[in-house]
Parts: C-alpha cells; structure tokens; sequence
C-alpha cells in the first residue's frame, strides 16, 4: 500500500511536531510514507472566506501530487473534509482515498490496539467538519447511535482518561477565517468550550484537527496555561518514542 | 443611506455585556438540550427527519398543482382565497378586508409573515390599531421592537425587563419581575382586547391541499381566541406552507413542536377547514421573492422551513449574539440563507455569521443543509462585489503563495519570526484575544527533507 | 389579483416533478408501537393536565360537584354531566367570558403527546369554548387511545366538520425568560377523565 501524507499548511509551519508524529504513528504501521511538496495548502481558507475560485488551484495540485497513492493521510479534518468535498465536485476518484488520520487508523489500518501511554485527563474536543463532515462520530444532535473514532482509538492509550463534557460537541468558535473577522463571537465561543473542559478536570485538550486547538491553546496560553492542547497524533503515539522516532528505524532502511 | 448592519459589530456590541450573553446562551442551549430529550424519546426520529424532508422536496417540485388544488378546495370550503405577489399587496389585499368590515381593532397572532410585511405599521397608518397577543410578540411589540427569536420573540429580555415594560404600559406595579405574575397581567390585559377586536389574523402553520385546511399550532391559545370571537378571520400564509395530504400533518405535528421547544406537542393545533356560521374566513398566500428562491437550485431547499427555530437554539453563534444582531427579520442560520435572496448587499455580512459547523443542519427537522447553503451564499456574495477589498487582496495573496513551495517558505519563515511580536502588541484581530504559538525552530517540510537528504 | 403571474413564476420555477414520499409515510405509520393508556397517562401529567380515572359519568359528576366551586359558571356538552349555561342558547361567543369549567368528550387521545382530538361534533358551534374556559374537563374512554399522530390522522380520516383539534393539556406559555407558565390565554387547568 503507498501512503501520502498531506500536512498543511500552518501544521507545516507551526506544529511540526503534530506532522512528525502522524508520520511516526504510520511508519510505525509499518508503511511507506510520501510528502509531496506541493501543495502547502488544501484552499479551504479561501473558499470558507467566499473564494471557492481562488481555493482550484491548490484542490488541482493536490489531485495531480497525489492521484499516486493508494490512500492519503491528513491529521486535519477540516482540510480532508474540503478536500473530499472539492474532490467529489470534481469527480475525481482521489476524493475517496483521502482520509483523515483517526478515519484511516480505525477503517483502513483497523488497529486494535496501541503501545502507547499517555496517563492524564484528557478532553476530546470533536472538531464540526471531522464529526459532522467526516462523519469521525455520531453528533448529539442526531438521534443515533453513539460512536466516536476518535475517542475509540484514545480508548487503547494506557493511562488515558477522558473526561466528559457538559456540551459534546460545540463548536470551538476557530471557523477558520471567522476567528479574524468575526473575533468577539470566536473569542467567546472559545473560552466556553476551555471553561468545560476545565470544570471536568482535563489537563489536556486534544483533537483531530489542529486548528481548533490552535484557538484554544491561543486562549489557554493567556487564560489557562497550565491546561495544554495537544493533537490526537501526539497522543497517540505518546512513548512509542522507543520504536517510533523515525532517525533510527530509517537509518537501519 | 445607512451602511448595513454588519453581523460582527452587533455581535461585538451584544458581547460587552459578558454576563448577559452568558445567560442567553444557557437559556437557549436549554432548550436546545429540551429537544433532544424530546427528540431521544422517538425511535424513529431520523426516520421522521427523512419523510418530512421527502414530503417538502416532493411539493416544492408540484407547488403550483398543490396551491391550486388548495385554493379550489378551500374556497369550496367558503373561505375567500387572495394571491399576494408582495408584500405591498399582501398589506393593501389585508387593509381592504378590514376596510370593508369597518375594523378598528385587529388583534393578531404570531406571524414572521406579517413581520416580512411590515403590515403593522401599515395599518397603523390606515388608522387600524394592531394588537400582537403572543405573549413574547406583545412584550416587543410595546417595546416598538421585532422580535429576536421566530419562536421565543422576547427570548433576549430578562423578567425585570418585562415587568419595567408593562409597568409602562399595563401599569402593573414597579419592581415587579415574577413571571407567573407578569404572564397573568398580560392575560388580563389581553383578553380584554379579544373581547373587542374586530377582527382576527393568524399565521399558517401547514395549509392542506387535499382538504384546503390550514392548521395553527400555538401553547398560548392566542391565535384561537381571535379567530373564534372575531368576525373576520384572516389567515396569512407565506406559499411554502402548503403540505399535499391531511396524514403529512403526522409526520409534521411530531417534528413541530419537539424540535421547537422540547414538548411532544404544542398545546393547540388547531385545523380551521371552514368558517364558523356567520363568520368571514379569508386566506391571503403570499410570494414575495419565495419563488424566486424556488428558481435557484442551490438555495430551494430553504424553502422546505417549518419555522421551530431549532437552528437558532442550536446554533453557537445566535447564542451569542443575538437576534438583533441579524440584519434579517428572521434572525439564526435559516434567516442567513434566506436574506441573500431577498437583498445580497444588505445582509451580506449575514453568510459569514457562522463558523460552518453545521449544527443547524444537523437539527433541522426537515433537512435542510444550512450550513452548506451558507458557504454557497459565500461564493455569490463575493461574486457580487460585496466584501471589503483587502479580503480578497489577503486571499489572491494566500492561494498565490500556497502554490508556490519557495514563495510559501519565505512567507512562513517571516509570519513564525513575527508571531511574538503580533503577541506582545496585540493589534491583529487574532492575537487581541489569542497567543499565537511560539515559532518553531524548523517547519515539519524542514525537518522531513532533511532527513530524507540524511537517508539517501 | 396575482395569483396567474405567481403561478406561472412557480410553474417555471419548480423544475421535474419528484417522486411522491408515501412510501416513507407509510412505513412510519406501520411501525410497531406499544405505547398505551401509561403512557398517554404519563405524558399528560408531563404536560401539566391532570389525569382522573372512573368507572362511568355519575363518577365523572361526582368528580365535578367536588372539584368545581358549586357558584362556578360550567358549559358542558355531555348531556349526562349537565352545566349551570344553556349553550343552545348562546349566539355570541363573547359572552362565554366568565366560564370556569367547560366540559366535553374527546373522540380518542394520542399516547406519544397527551393530545385528544376535539372537532364539531363534539364542540357544537362553539369554537372558542376550549380557549375561552378557564378550566377544562374532558371525558374519554380509556379504549380509545391511538400510539402516535400517524394512527390519529388515520382515525381523523375526512375532517367532518369545520373545525378540529388537538388539545394537549392546559394553556401555557414560556415566553419570559423560559418560565413555564400554566395558563396564558386558554385554560389554566386541564382534566382528563379516563373511563376505563
């Protein structure tokens, strides 16, 4: 099977650590991992602003950087979300492989279990276009049964516990480009979310998509430092350091 | 000309007072959480969802047949049956009933149709005094305010509020903030005027084209007192209520009532088929721009609303800004896709009031893919010209250099060396509230081509 | 008058015909439900009416003369549970201002939402009765209890006459500040009296 990763953009610049994990967590599956260098950018910031023009490009980069692989692997829901979306507008068959990183661990790897250890409270905060795009859970306001992926695979992390919360699944406030221009709204919606999690104990937020961590740890930072925020990724692989960190596993290959 | 009330400023605006927008997203998420026990206690909700959403798709695509098949019915029926293109001729085809009965009182239940209109103060003018008897409808309507909620019109004002206001002007006692005591003065104060009114209008819930029925749900039994006592009965409905047989009022009565306010019903649904012996009944169906959003295929679904408003209880942006922070006469998530049709420069700020989270979506009781529709309006607003021209200077900019790996590197290397520099000033709309993370030493495309230099 | 040129507009508008929804209708009304009279019981009292259960109308009578102040004005349409009003005579609804009880047979209720059906037949010609009493007695028998709406409109069939509705209990609003409050317009209390 031949992986892509796709790390974007501001994952790329401002949380490498969140893409060396991912890759970590997929080498240690033991599979070959690409990174195309292009595109940085799926072209949601665009679109979700009311360019959707200006987003085809990046969408047609990727279609063509990585129409290659058997599957693609993205730790952000929300660009997989847009890119499937733009993806299946196009009738493109790579719309289909794309996948986000906890989809891809529970449907196409289907791992049971997880040598990692991670022993704090950990609050999952269910980013919108992973839960209700990707279909990553079931959301509280459908009727259905009650799933999550996200919070199955936290379920193998020894040590991990995750702490409920009074409102599961609202929304953070980042929206993207919302969070400039629509600040005061974003803000409040924020700093609700981080009072949750803190009145339940957790001493880490975590989700599958950095950007909404970004605005809450944004938050955190000046409001609550004490509480960190922390990609599922890095969860997940939390002290599989010993087989995972990828200079001597590479080196040996 | 005035400038358009931009979302985000009224937003700004509600949240100065932090206390109080905290209390008005509890109070609204209540009974979003009401709704979902309600809804919980049905096996076969999504099942429900999916039917209503069928019944609504299928009669958009026949609305024609079915509002003739209503109109004949209905006037089979002995009601007078009236076209309104406009809400211009909505008010005049309005006046001229009251007109010819000699109405000088008008008492009214909860219609947003009514509201689109501006029949109110139209009436007014002609001299007609309107009297709103839904009991939030009646608190704005003293306030000389719209409504902030379709559902719950005076959801944003607190007891103490309510109590200054009918001390004003039903002089109940200063001070006075007790709701059972504020709800009983209005009862006194109201029925007062149904006893009087000369003539009653309603909303339409669901107009029936198999019978030529309509129906009219209400908890206070407002709507039924007018239109029992009054002489003339006139029922105001926008052309979407049209709903083909009698059994499809199953399947909207479990929906209505449960995604509205959490209750397994409201506390009347009243079926009007036929006037009472001596009395004028007339339906007046309105267009108003609803055909032209029925003509644009990526917005008619919108037209599939029941009015429950479980988009704005749901929704974390209404929550925490207010209705009046719409520039829309329908505020929340269903009133954002709606107003582009009617004005895109207006309410153009409106599409944007959402982080697209699709809660909305997710809890409408017919299926409507709001939160889709919002990103659609996105694109045409911009098409259009109406946003400011350093956004899309900032997007040209963005998709320009994500393409091109050197330009974005050198981009990237400038905004991680200057992020603690916005941090410390906080003059950027992002870092006034919010850090942005300490810059690291090596971007994860860094590192990732050093090593793969390293092993090859 | 506009009503060719909406038509028209919508004729163009409204694309191909799409398929009728019966089927999902018709699978909802089918599924199986054993909702009963606990049920209805119970969602009555959720709702805020009251629930007396008796064995026949000299009960239900002897209910009244307890309950209902012996001075209070009552309008009833059961002729075995007779009223202080001669609603033959009534030809002015205004004048049933001032009702304390009103008193009607319900033709069945709805276990899922507490809601009996009401129409002409059993209301005369006075529409407003049930809105304008102050309080509410309603007979049913307990054997006439459908699971959800889907059964009530099956029940409802051809509406007979003018008028019909669903009552689910006494008035109420929520309107101030999400208090609930029993008794906004319509009637403040609400009795259903089950003959089982």
């Amino acid at each position: 099977m031949t992986l892509g990763l796709f790390i974007p953009c501001y994952i790329d610049q401002l949380y490498p650590q969140v893409g060396k994990a991912t890759l970590a967590l997929l080498e240690g599956l033991g599979h070959d991992v690409a990174v195309p260098e292009r595109p940085a950018c799926c072209g949601q910031p665009m679109s979700n602003s009311g360019y959707a023009n200006l987003s085809a490009g990046c969408v047609g980069d990727f279609a063509s950087e990585y129409a290659r692989f058997d599957h693609i692997v993205s730790p952000s829901g929300s660009c997989v979300l847009h890119l499937k979306e733009s993806l299946e507008a196009l009738h493109s068959p790579v719309a289909h492989r794309v996948h986000e990183l906890c989809e891809f661990l529970h449907d196409v790897a289907g791992i049971q279990s997880l040598p990692a250890h991670f022993p704090h409270k950990v609050g999952l905060h269910q980013s919108c276009h992973g839960l209700r795009g990707l279909g990553l859970g079931s959301c509280s306001e459908c009727m259905t049964p009650a799933f999550s992926k996200p919070a199955r695979l936290l379920q193998m992390v020894q040590g991990l516990e995750i702490v409920p919360l009074d409102r599961s699944d609202e929304c953070c406030g980042f929206g993207g480009t919302f969070s400039v221009f629509e600040k005061d709204v974003s803000t409040s919606m924020g700093r609700d979310r981080i009072r949750d999690h803190m009145a339940h104990g957790a001493e880490v937020i975590t989700s599958a998509d950095m950007s909404c961590l970004m605005h809450l740890g944004g938050l955190l930072s000046r409001e609550a430092p004490h509480i960190k925020v922390m990609h599922i990724a890095e969860i997940l692989n939390a002290s599989m350091a010993e087989f995972a960190v990828a200079e001597p596993l590479l080196s040996n290959g | 000309m005035d400038q358009p009330l931009q979302h985000s400023s009224a937003a700004h605006d509600f949240l100065r007072d932090p206390q109080r927008a905290a209390w008005h997203d509890q109070t609204l998420w209540m009974v979003r959480a009401k709704r979902d026990r309600m809804a919980s206690r049905v096996p076969e909700w999504e099942q429900l969802r999916e039917a209503a959403s069928q019944i609504k798709e299928h009669t958009l695509s026949r609305l024609a047949d079915y509002l003739e098949q209503f109109a004949s019915k209905a006037e089979a029926n002995g009601i007078h049956v009236h076209w309104a293109a406009d809400g211009e001729e909505h008010n005049r085809i309005v006046h001229s009933i009251l007109k010819r009965h000699g109405v000088r009182k008008m008492v009214k239940s909860k219609s947003m149709l009514t509201e689109e209109c501006h029949l109110n103060p139209y009436l007014e003018q002609k001299g007609i005094e309107v009297i709103d008897t839904d009991l939030g409808e009646r608190i704005v309507q003293l306030q000389q305010k719209p409504p902030s909620h379709i559902v719950m019109p005076a959801i944003h004002l607190k007891r103490a509020e309510v109590g200054e206001v009918f001390h004003e002007h039903l002089g109940t006692p200063a001070g006075l903030d007790d709701a059972q005591q504020l709800t009983e003065a209005a009862r006194q104060h109201l029925r007062n005027h149904f006893l009087t009114a000369d003539a009653a209008l309603t909303g339409v819930n669901f107009a029936v084209a198999e019978t030529g029925g309509f129906v009219v749900c209400t908890n206070e039994g407002n709507a039924d007192m007018g239109a029992h006592l009054a002489p003339v009965h006139i029922a105001c409905m926008g052309l979407e209520k049209i709903i083909p047989e009698q059994k499809h009022l199953g399947v909207f009565l479990r929906l209505l009532a449960r995604s509205a306010t959490g209750q397994p019903s409201t506390v009347f649904s009243s079926h009007f088929l036929k006037p009472r012996p001596g009395q004028e009944m007339h339906v007046v169906i309105v267009d108003n721009g609803r055909s032209r959003q029925l003509a644009r295929p990526d917005y008619r679904k919108s037209l599939a609303c029941i009015r429950c408003a479980a988009c704005f209880n749901t929704c974390p942006v209404y929550r925490r800004s207010g209705g009046y922070s719409y520039s829309f006469f329908i505020a929340g998530p269903i009133g954002s896709i709606l107003a582009p049709n009617v004005d895109k420069a207006a309410h153009s700020s409106l599409p944007f009031a959402s982080t697209l989270c699709g809660s909305c979506t997710a809890v409408c009781p017919v299926k409507i893919d709001i939160h889709s529709q919002l990103l659609k309006w996105r694109q045409e607003i911009t098409a259009a010209g109406h946003a400011p021209w350093w956004k899309k200077a900032a997007m040209l900019a963005t998709a320009f250099a994500v393409r091109r790996p050197a330009l974005f590197r050198l981009g990237g290397w400038f905004m991680r060396h200057a992020s603690p520099v916005f941090n410390v000033f906080k003059l950027d709309p992002w870092t006034r509230t919010r850090d942005l993370p300490p810059a690291p030493a090596q971007t994860f495309r860094q590192w990732h081509n050093q090593r793969s230099n390293r092993d090859s | 008058m506009s009503r060719a040129s909406i038509l028209s507009s919508l004729r163009l508008a409204q694309g191909a015909p799409l398929p009728s929804p019966d089927a999902a209708v018709v699978a909802l009304k089918d599924l199986p439900n054993t909702a009963g009279l606990p049920d209805f019981i119970a969602t009555l009292e959720l709702i805020g009416a009251r629930t007396v259960r008796g064995h026949n109308l000299t009960e239900a009578a002897t209910w009244l003369r307890e309950n209902i102040p012996s001075d209070a004005e009552i309008a009833s349409h059961i002729k075995e549970l007779p009223g202080t009003v001669d609603l033959s005579k009534v030809t002015d609804p205004h004048t049933l201002d001032g009702v304390h009880t009103a008193v009607f047979r319900a033709r069945f209720g709805v276990c899922e939402n507490g809601a009996v059906w009401l129409d002409e037949t059993e209301l005369g010609p006075h529409r407003v009765l049930p809105f304008i009493a102050e309080h509410l007695f309603i007979v049913m028998r307990a054997g006439d209890l459908v699971p959800t709406l889907h059964q009530a409109y099956e029940r409802i069939a051809t509406l007979g006459t003018g008028f019909g509705l669903f009552l689910a209990g006494p008035s109420k609003t929520a309107d101030i500040e999400q208090c609930l409050v029993i008794g906004a317009h319509g009637a403040r209390g609400a009795t259903v009296f089950i003959i089982d």
